[in-house]
């Protein structure tokens, strides 16, 4: 993985702008001096991939010992002792402003209709070290601007500057390439095997990669300007691996999820499925979404208080056998606060679903899991896993079904030994399309929450609320405690 | 990687000498340039199925194998004309006067140069071909003709037209693959027996 | 015509000069010498098996090393000196020789000619160096456009091989080597030594950055010395005659004879082999080799040493032919391929063409050589074309400035080089066309400047 960890890192001493500082012997210098705060632009340069050099916007000047006395491309430097660099000098600050000079030579400047201005690092780079006016006069490059790379990706290739990193990314981190460089000189241009489209489930890491707007996300396209986004870091719940994500939302909806760099999980990537299945999140009430608390009226139902429905739910958990089922996608609080809803309930099961492994794996990220807390809920004592086939029949039964997620967990028979149950309480982002629930008490998904998850390999993290859930619609927890007062002291409730 | 579903570019002899030339290499796409020239010789043109199979043939992506073959200005994607006429336009050509080689091979044809050709001829100027000290050049399906002037270039088309001068066409002999090859470069120790 | 007799020998070969030793082409004129049979009854391989018998790989390397021969592909070090860069013999990693006969530098067609008349020599150094080297398999890689080269040398190959001077256990002494050549498809950057490797590997000719230097990491990630043809071909001369023969011929910081090509605008253009040291007035003037600028007229400029090496004017037609000299007049050696324009020559065309070659033959990597070979290509065009401004020579100078040094190969710099000696010594033509554009649209450009002022 990333450089350095081995052993012991020997530390030398190296000059950076006037300044000592205690560096690791052999690290990478580019990595060095954004360490201690320099700001060294960059293209070509990613640090999960192999390093191509090629666009050489990270030169620094080198005055002392080790490379050759210039200007030098910081991302291919390794640390020498007695190295002496300025970042700042007058040469190294030509050099790279030579660089940009070129690069926006053949650049469309289409900034006001990109979808990466704002958060481009080609116009950053521009406002930071280049010239206020360009020189050129002549013709600008032209090439395909809207190139559809599949049902995901689209290419712009006049914005490309070919720094590679997406044909890196496919042969670094995916192993399988499927983007290349076509032709040479200026005349080269991005493409896949004869413009086909391009396959698998990582292909939206390279627009987080591109550098500039030329690959762009479909579904984001043309949805907001970055900044008028709010982003919130959380955890991606499509599988057991955790990935970190940063969530981006405008008007209370997700535009965009983009991989949040976690050294141990995800590195800086993440799944397409993770990436853009984020449509359940923004579900809206005319969409289906569970907005309030409702009551089984006959063959309809009414809206009523919370505490009506969390009384009348107790009084049913108190009637017959009960069965309470959480989604594994709940937070280890809420998976606390749940067992402790029916500790003290004679003859009620409570546990988490836990299906069965899917087919899903893969070498990268993908696990076989579908869960994204498995692991968080099964280390709370007293709360059982409940594998599908362990449901049983629930003929005569209360079942309470809570959490974001168990819908889509739940297939074929365990669907209808559920449904069979004599009082089902569904506690859900939406119905669950089976059974008959007597009562519906809508609940939170995991972007409107805050709490903690447990991946696959035991790291604990926490995920954070990014929506503001609808007016009615109240937090899980406040659910479960609610529920437990009026299972423990069900008199004074009755009273 | 031999169970490749598109259909060899190749007659099969030939396929099967470059079987053999890839084990004088450690990684099999070595062959990798030769093995287009070959298949363009033979086809006329490397396309998407022959950039397939050269790819499956070799054991990488046929995208890598698109991104090799548009490097090099050899390799035709398209079809190509029966003979190429490339005149060099650099420096050395250019001084001895290659644009009066051009204009009359433009008029000779009835082509305009660089603007692909006629199925049967096409014209194009090329960059150094290395022939600068019998300038101008120019070079017909892979023969040079040096120290030209504009009536000699003409007369060369005539010739190759009526029979009376013959350039390369079609796919190059091939010699076996020697039988005594050191193949050292395996990574056995060497020279511990020695 | 000339298309009746074999192609190869319609080269316009010049008789070499009787007035020094020559080693290189002094067998190049026999009928039949890319023949193994012909090259065998004229001494080939005979240095080879004299030094499988009698030298240790270490002495090869050592009379390399003290002959001072510098490689003649262009940037001139010391041969024997980047054989040494090679991990000791005991080191079980194959290692490769990468043998450059990518010659693509404009102006440069002296491989091609030994190729074509003498491939045993090549071969015959190749095995020198192999053995010296411990080479395990070297890998010449020919330029795309050399089909006939390419035949020629493969048919000396099989023949090699099949007479057992090539392959394993050659002569029954316990070395073995083979020699595999590939055909490129045309890039002129594969003639640059990293490029050349990834080339040679079935890749886009991509320059490597370095360090690592191919003594370390080289062809399929393994030590790899890259060796011009003309350079190996030095090697069998110096191994029979002996170093202090060698650095008799040349100076002393640059010994032995080079491979020096005159084209452009001379009486005899062609091929010569000459001794380092040689001025260009007498390579250019001399009748045994140019003979002087064609038609009577009066010399403009001259590239020294390859399109890179830029052009300098008459005054410097006295700068002797070495690596130094030429490097102290701003320019170099490269390739030793003189371009001569006559007075009626235009410097600004000649320049632009250069410009477009670079432009044409930039891999694209880099940013500053993939944009700003097109610039200067497109800037040099517009000056030409007459629509130059006076700001454009500055600008012109100042890419050049952000093209040099900061790339991972010099195709950047040698781009740069010849726009910058054009401009140094030739300006004003620059600012002839300049002026010429200035005043066909005075009119129109010319009401704003006059109120301005």
């Amino acid at each position: 993985m990333s450089s350095g960890a081995e052993g012991e890192t020997r530390m030398t001493t190296i000059k950076v702008d006037g300044v000592e500082h205690e560096a690791p012997l052999g690290g990478r210098l580019l990595d060095f001096l954004e360490s201690i705060g320099k700001v060294v632009p960059r293209f070509c340069y990613h640090p999960g991939l192999s390093v191509a050099a090629s666009c050489r916007q990270c030169q620094v000047e080198s005055v002392g010992k080790g490379p050759r006395p210039g200007t030098i491309v910081s991302c291919r430097e390794r640390i020498v002792e007695g190295m002496e660099i300025h970042t700042d000098s007058e040469a190294a600050r030509k050099a790279r402003a030579g660089v940009m000079e070129f690069l926006l030579l053949n650049h469309p400047l289409d900034c006001p209709i990109c979808d990466k201005a704002g958060e481009c690092m080609l116009q950053d780079t521009a406002y930071g070290t280049g010239q206020a006016a360009g020189r050129t006069v002549e013709p600008r490059r032209h090439l395909p601007k809207r190139k559809s790379l599949g049902d995901k990706i689209l290419l712009d290739n006049e914005r490309c500057i070919l720094c590679t990193r997406c044909v890196r990314f496919f042969e670094d981190v995916c192993g399988e390439p499927q983007l290349t460089v076509v032709d040479r000189g200026d005349r080269s241009y991005l493409d896949t095997f004869l413009g086909e489209p391009l396959r698998g489930n990582y292909q939206g890491n390279i627009v987080d990669i591109c550098p500039v707007g030329a690959l762009t996300l479909k579904k984001f396209r043309f949805r907001s300007r970055p900044w008028f986004m709010t982003s919130t870091p959380s955890v991606c719940g499509l599988c057991s691996r955790g990935c970190n994500i940063t969530i981006d939302v405008r008007n209370n909806r997700i535009l965009r999820i983009r991989p949040r760099f976690h050294g141990e999980i995800n590195r800086w990537w993440m799944c397409d499925e993770g990436r853009l299945d984020f449509d359940a999140y923004n579900m809206q009430p005319e969409e289906g979404r569970l907005a309030e608390p409702l009551i089984r009226d006959g063959e309809g139902e009414r809206p009523a208080e919370l505490s009506e429905l969390l009384a009348l739910a107790a009084e049913f958990c108190r009637e017959g056998p009960a069965l309470a089922l959480l989604s594994p996608f709940a937070t280890v609080e809420e998976g606390e606060a749940f067992r402790d809803c029916f500790a003290g309930l004679d003859g009620a099961r409570a546990g988490f679903l836990a299906p069965g492994r899917s087919a899903r794996a893969d070498r990268l990220l993908h696990t076989d899991d579908p869960c994204p807390n498995r692991a968080g809920l099964s280390r709370i004592e007293g709360l059982e896993a409940v594998a599908p086939s362990e449901i049983g029949d629930c003929a005569g039964k209360t079942v309470f079904l809570s959490g974001f997620g168990l819908d889509v967990l739940l297939h074929g028979e365990a669907r209808t030994a559920l449904g069979r149950a004599e009082r089902l309480i569904v506690h859900g982002h939406r119905r669950p399309g089976f059974g008959n629930p007597a009562l519906l008490i809508p609940a939170r998904t995991p972007a409107e929450k805050n709490g903690r998850w447990v991946n696959g390999s035991g790291i604990e993290q926490r995920i954070r609320p990014a929506l503001r859930a609808p007016t009615l619609v109240p937090d899980d927890l406040e659910v479960f405690r609610g529920l437990a007062e009026r299972l423990a002291r069900p008199q004074e409730v009755k009273a | 990687m031999e169970t490749s579903t598109t259909k060899a570019p190749l007659p099969p002899d030939r396929t099967a000498w470059w079987e053999r030339r890839k084990a004088c290499f450690p990684e099999a796409r070595a062959i990798l340039l030769p093995l287009l020239h070959d298949i363009q010789d033979h086809r006329g043109l490397v396309d998407g199925e022959a950039m397939q199979w050269a790819a499956d043939f070799v054991g990488i992506s046929p995208v890598e194998v698109y991104g090799v073959l548009t490097f090099y200005w050899m390799y035709d994607l398209e079809p190509r004309a029966k003979r190429r006429i490339a005149v060099c336009r650099n420096i050395s050509c250019d001084l001895m006067g290659a644009r009066r080689i051009v204009e009359a091979l433009e008029d000779e044809l009835g082509l305009e140069c660089d603007r692909g050709g006629d199925g049967d001829w096409s014209l194009r100027t090329v960059e150094c071909m290395g022939a600068c000290t019998a300038a101008p050049m120019m070079d017909v399906n892979g023969r040079y003709f040096e120290e030209l002037t504009p009536e000699k270039a003409r007369e060369i088309v005539r010739a190759i037209r009526e029979g009376r001068e013959e350039v390369p066409e079609g796919p190059a002999e091939f010699a076996p693959v020697p039988a005594n090859l050191a193949r050292s470069w395996t990574e056995e120790p060497r020279k511990e027996e020695a | 015509m000339s298309g009746a007799t074999d192609p190869a020998y319609a080269w316009p070969l010049r008789t070499p000069h009787p007035g020094h030793e020559t080693y290189l082409f002094d067998r190049i004129g026999i009928e039949g010498m890319a023949d193994l049979e012909t090259a065998r009854a004229h001494g080939a391989y005979e240095t080879f098996e004299r030094v499988l018998e009698e030298m240790e790989p270490s002495e090869v390397t050592a009379a390399v090393k003290d002959s001072g021969l510098r490689g003649r592909g262009g940037a001139g070090f010391p041969c024997g000196l980047k054989w040494t860069f090679m991990p000791p013999l005991d080191d079980p990693r194959p290692r490769f020789l990468a043998v450059n006969a990518d010659e693509s530098e404009p102006g440069t067609c002296k491989d091609r000619v030994l190729i074509r008349r003498h491939p045993h020599l090549l071969l015959e150094g190749i095995l020198c160096a192999s053995y010296a080297m411990g080479i395990t398999a070297a890998h010449i890689f020919i330029r795309g456009e050399y089909v006939e080269e390419a035949r020629v040398l493969q048919r000396a190959i099989d023949e090699a091989y099949a007479a057992g001077w090539i392959g394993a256990d050659i002569r029954g002494k316990g070395f073995g080597v083979d020699i595999h050549l590939t055909r490129g498809a045309g890039a002129y950057i594969c003639g640059e030594e990293t490029a050349l490797m990834e080339a040679t590997e079935g890749k886009r000719g991509h320059p490597r950055p370095k360090p690592p230097f191919p003594a370390a990491v080289g062809l399929w990630g393994k030590p790899t010395t890259v060796n011009n043809v003309e350079t190996l071909c030095n090697v069998p001369a110096i191994l029979a005659k002996g170093v202090a023969w060698y650095r008799r011929i040349g100076t002393q910081a640059s010994p032995g004879n080079v491979l020096a090509g005159i084209s452009g605008h001379v009486a005899r253009p062609g091929v010569y082999e000459v001794p380092l040291g040689i001025t260009m007035r007498r390579l250019i003037e001399d009748e045994a080799f140019g003979g002087g600028v064609r038609n009577g007229k009066g010399l403009k400029a001259f590239i020294p040493g390859g399109s890179s090496s830029g052009f300098l004017p008459p005054s410097e037609l006295d700068v002797p032919l070495t690596h130094d000299d030429l490097k102290e007049k701003g320019t170099m050696l490269g390739t030793a391929s003189v371009i001569v324009l006559d007075e009626d020559a235009s410097i600004v065309r000649a320049t632009r063409i250069i410009a477009d070659f670079y432009h044409d033959e930039s891999c694209g990597q880099c940013s500053q050589c993939r944009e700003g070979t097109g610039w200067l290509a497109r800037i040099l065009a517009r000056i030409e074309r007459g629509a130059g401004r006076p700001e454009d020579l500055d600008i012109l100078l100042e890419a050049c400035a952000n093209m040099k040094g900061k790339t991972i190969c010099v195709l950047s710099d040698a781009a740069a080089w010849p726009v910058e000696l054009a401009l140094r010594h030739f300006r004003g033509e620059f600012e002839e066309a300049i002026d010429r554009a200035r005043t066909v649209v005075g009119v129109a450009a010319g009401s704003g400047e006059g109120s301005a002022s």
